[in-house]
Parts: structure tokens; sequence; C-alpha cells
């Protein structure tokens, strides 16, 4: 495994997708601690409000301050010369970092309670983007985990053993996969969210879309690692295990499951972006995430007035920005992975 | 932008498939020979200046149309397509509000109050040349909205199980609202030009629910009255095919219809307005009506210098402005809208057919609480709303008249402004509690939570949800925001009554209080937080019923506006509906256009007919 990731670091597209993952996952984990405001903090007074500029002043951090020129736009301006201090790991607002630790310290926060400060604007209730854009990394992020989670434990199981055993079990497992890669997913999940939304509130709404997502993608690895496991048990270091008397389940766990482990690590990673990317789609249809709570689809979904677009708010689109960063990461470290690992592969 | 079409096409597959049977059993309908007739003898002088014929409008429609019959007619679309051609005896005064006389010249009440006789305008006709005369009114009234449904057995007419009351032949919403509590208003012609209609009991909103009653042709529509197919007449394949069977008084017809994509009116030649000239109306030779998939692409296509006029989103017009210039159009700003927009609970008591109460029972609790709802008014913040969501284009709303109506507005009704203090003060009153995490709890420990349903296809709406939630979590209350589809939250709070809090609007904003009494009354259909009761839930409701039932009945305007007051007392000491704001009303019309007066009633197309613009 230290090997692997050694192999990775040496490649520079491998160091700069696995450091870019790193900060995000970091990110994701001290959202607290990194977010300048709580979530779902509105201030009515400043809807869209441009990023702030951050400068050094004065022999120190500071924020400019804006003044609102339509109110109507809205529209802001920079004052000239007027700027506000900001302090590091100064005390803001009450959190629990990981969930556990009560704090009130911040990565960085005005000197005043009063300073106007959105490091990347606020959205249409005087949200602040960045913070919600961390908050909403949790959900972005660990979507794809808990999705690959679940499929690759299924592929594995249904395609390692169905590999191994052959016959009526390979038979029947397979025209069950087939059967879930018929459904139409789409089709599904918008039936089951409609049929579900009532009994569940929003926040386990999403692990019941990340389940049923997940639920119906295991059919393709699991079709990938039978015929990988079938090849394997015909190898003759599997043969040689089974002459010596060792049960299926010590071959499967000592023979098999180390050689589909880099397929799965390859698989898994390619297949995080997909995750993502369906949690955009879903909440950008009204299907996914819902408010109060946040991630970077719902974000992406609330950005869609026309409004935005006529009246230039860039800053709303960060979240398509943050998933199109965390997409090309994940696949840059896949590809990477998979250069790593094939040539073993070829080896063995 | 195009819709898509392919749904169409399958609803008008069988649509489709009835006109080609049919059309082997029965010959295709007659050509319309369209007459010129001179212009009529009592036509009304209009007092702008006159101006030159021939100019074409373009403006888009967002929605299709469902229909173009009058009876069967409930969407948006349809009526607008609709009130172009086909018209009432009566209508309002674009500033004033007043009933104003349209195709009736003049009328009479007799002194008890139950006989109107309406003077029709002397040589106005139809827009295939026709006469139009007393029988149309007749027809209108006595064939097409009275007419009894006959049982084939016994030739007797049927009668509906459920109430006892007569089956009508052709079942439609004008027919219903013109029972006046079930009775039918006798209607005789005196002379060609003279009606009279006798009411059964005292009704006051008559002159304009009954005189603005649209006329249907009788010499068009009179043989499929008679052949029990009228609901059928004047459909979407009438519109496709045959759009010169469609007749009316109006000043634009219908010329051409392409579903989902455009509409073509062409000036009626027998309109009954002329100029001071002498010319007839309308100057607009053509209205080119392209239909688009909803507001916001019609709102581009005018900031995109494609359309003539548009009526514009409170928050689209900023930068739809900055386009004003280069496409040379004009934003007036009309004020406040009619439309509201308010938060209700719902109070429905009992169970649903699962034996699963609709809502459970210490919610219900808070919800009937008054001081609950007054507690959650004061804790909303009207003001940030109307700054942050709107842009200050919109303003608080108090009650349930809009500041538009000024005529029946009541000013001095409890207010709600944003105070959180005086919130929690009530809430602490009702028996709730904060807990140290900062929850509200009730007495019994319960943690005060709701959900709050809106559409999900209108930003404005969301957006306000937003804000309330936070409103609601600053008093300890935790609101999880629900945006469904329209047609589904409608079904789930008329027909299911399956949710806890919903966020909608009301638009139109009735020129009479009369009019809002399937809201108000507690037996009302859209009487949205407790609808259809058999005997009003509260001693409130029940005195709104009364007060309704006078402004029905009472004749005196005074005595009508002090009863309609009260209603909007009641309505915003009990807070059944939590008003948030109403936003401001503007319409866009590029510059080139003569005669614009905008008024804050009529809007912009009240005097569509005496547009004209410089060909060119």
């Amino acid at each position: 495994m230290s090997n692997l990731l050694r192999e990775v670091c040496r490649r520079p597209l491998g160091i700069a997708s696995l450091v870019t993952l790193v900060a995000l996952y970091l990110g994701a984990l001290l959202a607290g601690f990194i977010a300048v405001r709580p979530v779902n903090q509105q201030d009515l007074e400043h809807t869209y409000h441009p990023p702030t500029r951050i400068t050094w002043h004065d022999g120190g951090l500071a924020v400019q301050v804006y003044r609102v020129v339509d109110r109507s736009g809205p529209a802001y301006e920079p004052v000239p010369g007027e700027y506000r201090r900001l302090h590091l790991f100064a005390p803001g607002f009450d959190y629990k970092l990981l969930g556990l630790l009560p704090l009130q310290r911040h990565l960085l926060q005005p000197a005043d309670t009063d300073t106007v400060f959105y490091p990347l604007g606020s959205d249409s209730t005087g949200r602040c983007v960045f913070s919600r854009l961390v908050y909403g990394s949790r959900v972005s992020l660990t979507i794809g985990l808990i999705g690959i989670t679940i499929t690759m434990a299924l592929g594995l199981l249904v395609g390692g053993l169905s590999g191994y055993f052959g016959g009526k079990i390979d038979f029947f497992a397979m025209r069950g996969v087939e059967f879930l890669m018929a459904v139409p997913s789409l089709y599904l999940l918008l039936a089951l969210r409609s049929v579900l939304a009532p009994r569940f509130s929003s926040d386990q709404m999403f692990i019941v879309i990340v389940i049923i997502l997940s639920l119906i993608g295991w059919a393709g690895a699991a079709r990938v690692l039978r015929g990988m496991s079938l090849s394997i048990r015909r190898t003759q270091f599997v043969l040689a295990a089974e002459c010596m008397g060792q049960g299926p389940l010590g071959i499967l766990r000592l023979h098999i499951l180390p050689n589909l482990a880099s397929y799965l690590l390859v698989a898994a990673t390619l297949s995080i972006p997909g995750y993502i990317l369906g949690e955009a789609a879903l909440s950008f249809l009204g299907l996914g995430i819902a408010e109060p709570a946040s991630s970077w689809g719902l974000m992406l979904s609330q950005a869609q007035n026309i409004k935005i677009f006529m009246l230039n708010f860039w800053w709303l689109l960060t979240p398509g920005l943050a998933i199109f960063v965390t997409v090309i990461a994940f696949n840059l470290l896949g590809d990477v992975l998979r250069d790593v690992v094939d040539p073993r592969m070829k080896t063995q | 932008m195009s819709r898509p079409i392919p749904n169409r096409h399958h609803l008008l597959a069988p649509l489709l498939a009835c006109a080609l049977l049919a059309g082997c059993g029965r010959p295709p309908p007659p050509p319309v020979e369209v007459t010129v007739a001179p212009i009529p003898v009592d036509a009304e002088v209009i007092e702008q200046p006159s101006g030159k014929p021939g100019a074409m409008l373009v403006e888009t429609e967002p929605g299709d149309i469902a229909t173009v019959n009058p009876l069967i007619a409930e969407d948006q679309s349809s009526s607008g397509v609709i009130s172009r051609f086909i018209e009432g005896l009566v209508t309002l005064h674009p500033d004033t509000g007043e009933i104003i006389p349209n195709l009736a010249k003049s009328w009479e009440i007799s002194e008890d109050g139950l006989q109107y006789t309406f003077h029709l305008r002397r040589g106005v006709c139809w827009s295939d040349g026709h006469p139009f005369t007393a029988d149309d009114v007749v027809f209108t009234w006595r064939d097409a909205f009275y007419t009894k449904e006959l049982d084939p057995q016994t030739g007797q007419p049927a009668i509906d199980p459920e109430t006892g009351a007569p089956k009508l032949r052709y079942p439609s919403r004008p027919a219903y609202i013109q029972l006046i509590e079930g009775q039918e208003v006798k209607v005789e012609k005196l002379d060609d030009l003279t009606v009279r209609f006798t009411l059964p009991q005292l009704y006051a909103p008559f002159l304009l629910f009954g005189g603005g009653e649209e006329i249907l042709p009788a010499h068009v529509l009179g043989p499929a009255a008679k052949d029990g197919t009228l609901l059928d007449q004047w459909s979407i394949n009438t519109a496709i095919n045959h759009p010169e069977q469609l007749v009316g008084t109006g000043p634009f017809l219908l010329e051409s219809y392409r579903p989902g994509e455009r509409m073509v009116f062409r000036r009626n030649p027998n309109y009954w307005r002329v100029d001071r000239d002498g010319h007839r109306l309308p100057y607009i030779e053509r209205i080119v009506t392209s239909i688009v998939g909803d507001s916001a692409a019609s709102n581009i296509a005018f900031a995109r210098g494609l359309t003539d006029i548009e009526g514009i989103q409170p928050d689209n017009v900023t930068w739809i402005s900055r386009a004003a210039d280069k496409f040379d159009f004009t934003i007036h700003d009309l004020g406040p809208s009619t439309s509201t927009s308010f938060v209700w609970f719902n109070l429905r008591p009992g169970n649903d057919p699962d034996g699963k109460p609709f809502i459970a029972p210490h919610k219900l609790a808070w919800f009937q609480d008054v001081r609950f709802r007054q507690a959650v008014s004061y804790g909303v913040n009207r003001e940030g709303i109307v700054q942050g969501v709107f842009g200050g284009r919109a303003s608080p709303l108090h009650g349930y008249v809009s500041a538009k109506n000024a005529k029946w507005l009541n000013l001095d009704v409890r207010r709600y402004p944003f105070d959180p203090a005086k919130a929690r003060a009530l809430l602490a009153e009702a028996g709730f509690k904060t807990r140290a995490d900062g929850r509200l709890v009730d007495a019994a420990g319960n943690p005060v939570e709701f959900s709050l349903m809106t559409n999900n296809n209108s930003n404005l709406r969301t957006e306000m949800a937003t804000v309330f939630a936070e409103n609601m979590a600053a008093l300890g209350i935790r609101v999880e925001l629900q945006f469904i589809d329209f047609n589904t939250l409608i079904r789930r709070t008329s027909e299911s009554f399956n949710y806890e809090a919903s966020l909608l609007g009301l638009g139109g904003g009735a020129p009479d209080p009369y009019a809002s009494k399937d809201i108000l009354m507690s037996n009302g259909r859209l009487h949205m937080w407790n609808p259809q009761q058999a005997k009003p839930a509260t001693e409130w409701e029940a005195r709104i019923d009364e007060l309704m039932r006078e402004i029905g009945r009472e004749f005196d305007e005074t005595k009508r506006k002090a009863a309609f007051a009260e209603v909007q007392a009641i309505m915003a000491e009990q807070q059944p509906l939590v008003f948030l704001v109403t936003g401001n009303e503007y319409v866009g019309i590029r510059n080139r256009w003569q005669n614009v007066q905008p008024t804050k009633l009529g809007g912009i197309t009240w005097n569509l007919d005496a547009l004209w613009a410089e060909l060119n």
C-alpha cells in the first residue's frame, strides 16, 4: 500500500490530484473551522453581495468595505480606502469540530461582528456562498464514498462468488445483475423519491438517495469482478490451494481478493465522480438535498435563475467549479492509479 | 425556446380521431361569410387621440391554451385568448374600478333590487356581420347555462342524486356561478335590444358578475346547444382548423393557431368602438402571440427586443431595464399588484380514509391556537423579504386585501411588524418553552417543528420560504422546506389534506369582495386552511360567513364596505393566513406604441384597441 502511494507521489499528476483531494476532504472535515458564517445565516440587507476583497492593510489582513449602489439590482461598489480588520484564529459562531469538540475559533474572522465579510459573495437571501460551499462539500464529497462502499462490497460479493463457484450460482447471479441493469434508474429514482419523500426528513433523504443509487449501480462492477475471479480461479496457484484442501472462503480471501484489489481501487476512484455528478443532477432537478441543508448540486440549482446570468452574479456558479475540480481530481487519480497498478497485474 | 410537443400530440390524438370519425357522418361546419356591417348607431367613441391603422403587435404567452370555449376554460391562458373576442354587457373602468357600459349602453335596477333591465347598443354586430341582439343574451343564459339534462326514459329533467337539484345539461363553471343559492335568474327578452333579468333573491354583485358574463353568439352555437354538443364546440381543434368559426364582438379574432407555437389574432372588422374621427377600431391589424415555456423565457424575449409588450416579474426589472435604450422600450411601474403571498397552517381536524389524523394532534393543537399563529406572524421579517428577495420592488402585506384594491382596503387592522421578542412573549403565554439548546417545545415537551411546502417553479416563493424558515429558526421553531410540483401541492392542500403548512399566493384581486366567498366562507372550495366545512369550525369563521352573506345581500355600498372591513379585521386578528408581501407590478412596452396610458387597475392592455404605431 505504501508502495502504491510512493508510486503515485512520484508522478506530478498523481501528487497534484492527491493534494487537491486531501485539501477538499480536510475542508469538509473541518467545515466549521473554515467557514466564516453559520451555514444558514441570512442577511437580507446584503443579498447578492459580490466577493469581498481581502487585502493587507495597516500591517494586517483586512477586508474591503462595500456600499449599496442600487437596492433593486442589487449592486454594490467598494468604498475606496475603507477597510475592516480580519483576524486569524479569532472567535466567531459556535460549532463542533468533527461533530464532537465545541469550539468558537475560526480560520478567519472579522474583528467586528457587523463587518460584511463574504469571501465568495452572498446568495439570494444573503447567505455566505463560501461557508455554504464548505458545508455543502460534506454532502457532495461523502456521497461518493458511501456510494462506492456499497457498490463495491455488493459487486465483490456477488461477482466474486459467482465467478468462483460458476454453474447455477453464476447463472442466477448474472441474470439478476442483468435485471438490475435493465431498470431505468432515473425513473426509479423519481418514483422512489416521491414515494419516500414524506417519510424522511431532508438529511435522511440524502442517505436514502445514495443507497438507492448504489443499490442499482453495483451491477456493472459485479460483472467485471465475476470475469476477473473466473479467470483467477483457473490459475495454478488457486488450483494448488484447492488441492491442498483450502476452503472456498479462504481461497476467496487469501488468493482471489488480493488480485482483485488493484482493480477495485482503480474502479472505485473512477466511479466516485459519477456519484458526485449524480447528486448534483438530482439536487438540480429538485430531487436531492433540500433546503436548509446545503450541497453543491443544490447551490447550483439555485443559480439557474436568469437574473443571476443577466446581472453577472458569477460567484453563485462556484459550486460548479468545485464539482469540476473534484471530478477532475478523482479522474486523474484514477488514471494514475491504473498506470501504477497495471504493469504489476501483467507480471503476475 | 420551444415546448416539448410530443406530449401535446398524445393529448390531441384522441381528439383528432374523434374529429375524423365525426367527419364521416357530419359535413364540415359551413363556411362563415363575413360581411362588414355599417358602424353601429350606438358605437362608443373613445377619448384618446386618433391614430393610424395597420400596425402589428408581437407578444409572448407563457403556457399554451387548453380550449377557446368560455364555458369550460379554467386556465389563465385560455381565458386571456377568449376575452379578446368574447365580451360581457358591462365592464370595469380601468381607473376608478366602477362598472361601466360595454355591450349594454345602459341599465336600470328596479326599486326592490331584483330586476335588472339592460339596453343593448343599437347596431352592434358579431364579427361575421350578424346582428347582436337580446336573443344572444337569452341564448347564453337560458340555453347554455340553465338547460336541464332530460332523463332519456321519462323525458323529465334528471335529478342529481347527491344534491336533489335538477342536473344541468351543460355543467360549466359560469353556469354554477350564475345560480344564486342554487336558484336560476329569469332572463326575458323585452325587445331586440332590451333584456330583463329577474333575480330569485337579493344579490348585490349581480351587476358585475351577471352583467359581466361573456355573451355567446346564438346564431353560431345555437345548433350545438340543441343537439347536445355545446361543450365540445370551440375546442382546440376548432382553433386549429376552423378559427373563422370563433365569432365574437371583441376587438380581436383568432386567425390561426398552432399548438405550442403561436397564435395570430386579426382585428375584428365589425368592432363597435370608433375613434374621434369616426374610424372603426382597433388600429392594430394583427397580434402575433408566440407561445413560450415559462415567464422567464417570456421576459428574456422582451429584454432582447423580440416582443412589443410584456408583464415583468419584480426581480427581473433591473436587468431588463438595462436594455431599455437599446431596444427603445419603457417599463411602467403600476404599483402594488393584486397578487398576495401568504403562509397558512393546515387546520383540518379529523382522520383521513386510512384512519390516520391529517396532522398529528399535538401539532393541530399548536396551529389551532391563535397565539401561535400570531407569534409566527410577528416572527416574519416582511421588510427583509421586500428588500432582500424583491430588491425593494414589493411592499409588506398586512391583510387580505392588497393595497391596489384601495376601494375595499381596510387599513385599520391589527398589524404584525417584525418583533421576535413579542413573538416569544406570545409563545410563552401559549405555554411554549425554550429548551437549553434554543429549540422551542410545547407544554408536553414536543419540539415545535413543521414542514412548509411551496411550488418549486417560482424562485420568489422558494426564497420567501427560505427566509420564513430562517425567521422561524430564530424563534426556535424548525421548519422543513419542501419544494414540490404545483399540481402535487394543490392535490395535497385541497384533496388529501396531507400537509402541515404551505406558502402560496392568490392572484387576480377581485373588484368585488363577494368574489372571495369561495376563499373566505367556511364551506368554500378555496377556504385553504380547512375547506368545505359542513358548518363553521370556529366562532370567527361563523362570523365571517355571516358578514360575507351580508355582503352578498346588501346593496348599500357603505354597509358592504363596513362588513368587508370587519372581515379583514377578523382575518388579521386570527391570522389563518399569515400574509407576507405583495410584489409590484411592472409592464414594459416598446416606445413606438402610441396612446399608451397605463392604469393601476387596467394595466397597459385595457385600451389595446386604441394602441397604434407608425408603419415602417
